[in-house]
């Protein structure tokens, strides 16, 4: 454990750390545009140029290892007039067009030249400067060789981080670009990467294009429901819109790194906008429905489940998804107890294969953990099972939260499904948008989607972590624990008594085993581990 | 001074160039010699006889050496910088064509001395006839048995393997000829790690110049005694000079190191052309600070130069008479290096790019009276603060200009326009 003092401050890092490292430990900024902890170092932005006692030159920061004894000068007036010195060179063919640039007011170069830069430029002649057409490197990533600083962030990102190798530049010099290698398309699944590594704005998102402006934008740190992996995020979104306007990697060391694949990134759009939400509780008139209040929809619903305490032993059947929370399945499941015996089942989906690029799981289901711990008994062809059931007559109610059952049959069976729904004496839907499933049912509980609920994911490494509300559901739609709980107090009103999620997970963390100890507290921003 | 042909002294002859021609001349003895000798021996030959590495920054070439491992677990790889492309510099090519069998041979005992068997000649692509010329050289090596397995039966093998370069200048920089060699863009690597630690395909690797190669056999046969009692104490032996620009008999002239500029241009380069005089000279190829006609005494040697805050570079000495423009003199430099710069580093990129802006504009009359300071703080802010020395090669020379003749910049300010007829560039285009 190397000792060295850094702007007159000593400290203690471990070996291998270079000065920005180091410094960032005691909260000492050094500029930079090239440097990132996940890729290699190439020191040729030379924006984090500090002083080191005993070495003439100006030294980057980045490419400076710590050692024992080093007195490093990040605030000299040496330093300093180096770094403003740099900021000028990298202004100089760098567009000053930042009111119409995307990254404005997110950009690393505009806020090293606000704090680091002079605060103009002795450049004349903007006429002069060297002008190049825009490119697309894929079609959903945007190039201006004229922003770009060559900082060739984007260029390590594919060889070393994807390893896919589709981006390199040519020319020489003040002609250098960043292109896609002839026959190769920047396709890969973490392509939308570089534009968060892009320092400036050269790499752009096509699909909101000229359409945001991030100071306009609230900011939650929540994780990515679109598979199993459980990537950490933060969701920026405009309140005017009351929509997701761009959804980023946060970094969580155990794990996404870095990074996010392209569906957690770009796919919000389609989430937002697919299908019809359920805004308002509907029940059935006849052959027609009706729009109904909540009140009123909830104690039909817990009626109905209370009758069916008098059928058979499996007249009703509880179907869990995998995308609820923990809080959520944790509540249906007792929700299923309250009436005894009942079926509960969960419906979860598998990793049959190695997850790509370590992120990307097969498992399309944020919380197929959380099924399981939560004690569904669980499976993927369940749906077949109680197709068989109902038609039976074992089961007459079914209580659906969170699934479209014609997404898990495949085509020949969909037949034999819409008997059986039709079947049913009552069929219980709660879901935050139309599905085929919602045609057949009796009651129509409108839930929330990915960016509205509150709650935890347990991933596939057992890692539990946060889900957050990040925009309003529309009409009078609930959170689905909301719903639970309204539904189980109807039923058993004192064992259903939470107005919060984290009141569940202390009731999960002292039922079941694995979740011991787990509270919001120490979940906190990077999750905590459930225990084997 | 008079000329002292050590390297030089069979150009010109035909069929210099063969291995026989070499023979002939006691060439190869030195290898015979040097491999019977124990490495640490010929380093401390090398270093006794104060060989300085030619190819512009002067490093001894036997310290060098030493900072090889010799018992690394990873292969040890040499490499002659052939890549000669700096303005005003030709005096390396002159050995590939025409006497390159004492490069090689110097390559064999370097790569005896530090445990290597394979080395690479990369050679600057616009040489093809200098490549035809070493790629017949080392078939001839080989066939009489000085490269291959067991040379001489000494158990020693070696491979050397010709490399031709792309194009660009760059590539000259020691880690940017090792990025070139591995098949990537010729860009500079960051240092540290120094190439004798991490390399050519991350090995061990000492890069040396054609001319200090050359050398090598020299000091082998005759002793360190020999070379290091000519020229200066610690700027020792020869040195080629490469006259150009402004004189009346340009060319390469083998001199000890210490003639001043004066002499050379007078005694060798026999004086300027049309009865005119010196205005400017820049005493080691395009990136050595320029030097004024006050400034002809100073003897052209590595640290006498640099004590005159300029350099011996590669001993390319340009000649500008007083006709020549010196902001053009200088807008044709910051060209080059703009045209040259790799684009790693900011620093080069956009400064060599905009001190180019500047010193048009000035030089077609548009400029303003501040750009020269702003020229004199761009050039400060490029020397020293890059991943190579290209930013300084253009930076330095730039700012000596602007600093020692300072009163042209402000002439073509005042005017609106270059004040020269019929003026030229040097030798520079």
């Amino acid at each position: 454990m190397p000792k060295l003092t850094i702007d007159g401050k000593e400290i203690e890092v471990e070996d291998g750390l270079n000065i920005i490292e180091a410094a960032s430990r005691i909260g000492i900024d050094v500029p930079h545009f090239c440097y990132h902890p996940a890729l290699s170092v190439v020191a040729q932005c030379r924006q984090c140029l500090v002083e080191v006692e005993g070495v003439p030159k100006v030294m980057p920061a980045c490419n400076t290892y710590v050692r024992e004894g080093l007195i490093v000068k990040t605030n000299s007036e040496r330093a300093v007039k180096a770094r403003k010195a740099t900021v000028e060179f990298t202004l100089i063919n760098h567009p000053l067009d930042c009111p119409i640039c995307d990254k404005g007011g997110e950009c690393p170069l505009q806020l090293t030249t606000v704090e680091h830069g002079p605060g103009y430029s002795r450049f004349e002649g903007p006429e002069e400067k060297k002008v190049r057409k825009k490119y697309y490197l894929s079609d959903k990533i945007i190039y201006d060789p004229n922003r770009c600083i060559m900082c060739t962030r984007c260029v390590r990102f594919t060889d070393e981080v994807t390893k896919t190798g589709e981006l390199g530049y040519n020319g020489r010099g003040f002609r250098k670009k960043i292109v896609v290698f002839p026959g190769k398309k920047l396709d890969n699944d973490l392509a939308g990467n570089v534009t968060d590594l892009c320092p400036v704005g050269a790499l752009l998102n096509k699909d909101t294009l000229h359409e945001e402006r991030v100071w306009y934008w609230q900011f939650t740190d929540t994780v990515c429901s679109l598979c199993s992996n459980g990537c950490n995020i933060t969701v920026g979104v405009d309140p005017r819109k009351g929509k997701v306007s761009r959804v980023r990697p946060r970094t969580n060391m155990d794990v996404n790194e870095h990074w996010i694949c392209d569906r957690g990134r770009y796919d919000f759009k389609e989430i937002q906008e697919e299908g019809t939400r359920l805004r308002d509780p509907i029940l059935r008139e006849g052959e027609g429905f009706k729009r109904t209040e909540w009140d009123e929809a909830v104690s039909f619903v817990a009626q109905e489940i209370a009758k069916a305490k008098e059928g058979f032993s499996q007249s009703i059947a509880f179907l869990a998804s995998a995308t609820l929370t923990n809080e959520e399945l944790f509540l249906l499941k007792k929700l299923s107890e309250t009436k005894t015996p009942s079926k509960a089942v969960g419906n979860i989906g598998l990793i049959n294969e190695p997850k790509r690029f370590g992120l990307l799981s097969t498992d399309p289901y944020p919380n197929s953990s959380g099924v399981k711990e939560m004690g569904f008994p669980y499976g993927s062809n369940n749906v077949l099972e109680l197709i068989e059931s109902i038609q039976q007559g074992w089961t007459n109610v079914l209580y659906v939260a969170g699934l479209d059952l014609f997404d898990l049959v495949i085509e020949e069976d969909k037949e034999s499904l819409r008997k059986a729904l039709s079947k049913l004496k009552l069929l219980v839907v709660q879901d935050y948008k139309l599905t085929e499933t919602v045609r057949f049912a009796h009651a129509i509980l409108p839930g929330v989607s990915a960016y509205e609920r509150e709650g935890t994911f347990t991933n596939d490494r057992g890692r539990v972590q946060r889900v957050r509300k990040v925009i309003d559901p529309p009409g009078t739609a609930k959170p689905d624990w909301e719903i639970l709980t309204l539904l189980g107090q109807s039923l058993q009103a004192e064992s259903f008594n939470y107005s919060d999620p984290s009141e569940i997970m202390l009731d999960i963390a002292s039922n079941i085993a694995a979740y011991k100890g787990i509270n919001y507290d120490n979940i906190g921003t990077l999750g905590a581990s459930t225990t084997n | 001074m008079p000329e002292l042909r050590i390297i030089r002294n069979y150009v010109g002859i035909k069929d210099s160039h063969t291995i026989e021609s070499y023979m002939s001349r006691g060439g190869y003895a030195a290898l015979g010699k040097a491999l019977k000798m124990d490495p640490d021996e010929i380093i401390d030959e090398i270093k006794r006889a104060g060989l300085r590495g030619r190819g512009g920054a002067g490093f001894p070439t036997g310290v060098k050496w030493s900072f090889i491992q010799r018992d690394s677990k990873k292969p040890i790889y040499l490499c002659c910088n052939a890549d000669e492309s700096e303005p005003g510099s030709f005096k390396d090519r002159e050995i590939l064509e025409q006497d390159p069998h004492q490069m090689l041979e110097g390559m064999m005992i370097a790569c005896y001395t530090i445990n290597s068997h394979k080395a690479y000649v990369y050679i600057r692509g616009e040489m093809p006839y200098g490549a035809s010329i070493i790629e017949g050289a080392i078939k001839e090596a080989y066939d009489k048995g000085y490269l291959g397995r067991n040379i001489l039966n000494s158990g020693f093998d070696l491979d050397i393997v010709l490399f031709r370069g792309a194009g660009a200048y760059i590539c000259g920089e020691e880690t940017g000829l090792l990025e070139s060699i591995e098949g990537k863009n010729g860009e500079p690597r960051p240092k540290p790690p120094f190439p004798a630690q991490i390399g050519l395909f991350g090995c061990p690797t000492i890069i040396n110049n054609v001319e200090t190669l050359a050398f090598v056999p020299h000091i082998i046969n005759k002793g360190h005694q020999w070379f290091s009692a000519i020229g200066l104490p610690k700027n020792t032996g020869t040195k080629i000079y490469g006259l150009c620009g402004d004189v009346n008999k340009p060319g390469l002239y083998e001199i000890p190191l210490g003639i001043t500029a004066r002499d050379l241009i007078e005694e060798y380069g026999g004086g300027i052309p049309n009865g005119r005089k010196v205005k400017a000279i820049s005493p080691g190829g395009s990136s050595a600070p320029l030097l004024t006609a006050d400034e002809l005494d100073i003897t052209l040697d590595f640290d006498s130069l640099a004590e005159a805050g300029s350099m011996l570079g590669t001993a390319g000495v340009t000649v500008m008479d007083d006709n020549a423009c010196m902001v053009r003199v200088a807008q044709n430099l910051a060209h080059f290096y703009r045209d040259e710069s790799c684009g790693q580093c900011v620093q080069c990129r956009e400064g060599t790019w905009w001190l180019e802006k500047m010193l048009t504009m000035i030089e077609q009359g548009r400029g303003k009276m501040e750009y020269i300071d702003t020229l004199l703080d761009a050039c400060s802010q490029m020397r020293g603060t890059t991943i190579c020395a290209l930013a300084d090669g253009c930076a330095m020379p730039v700012e000596s200009i602007v600093k020692k003749f300072r009163h042209e910049f402000e002439e073509h300010v005042r005017l609106g326009k270059c004040p020269f007829e019929n003026k030229h560039m040097g030798d520079w285009s």
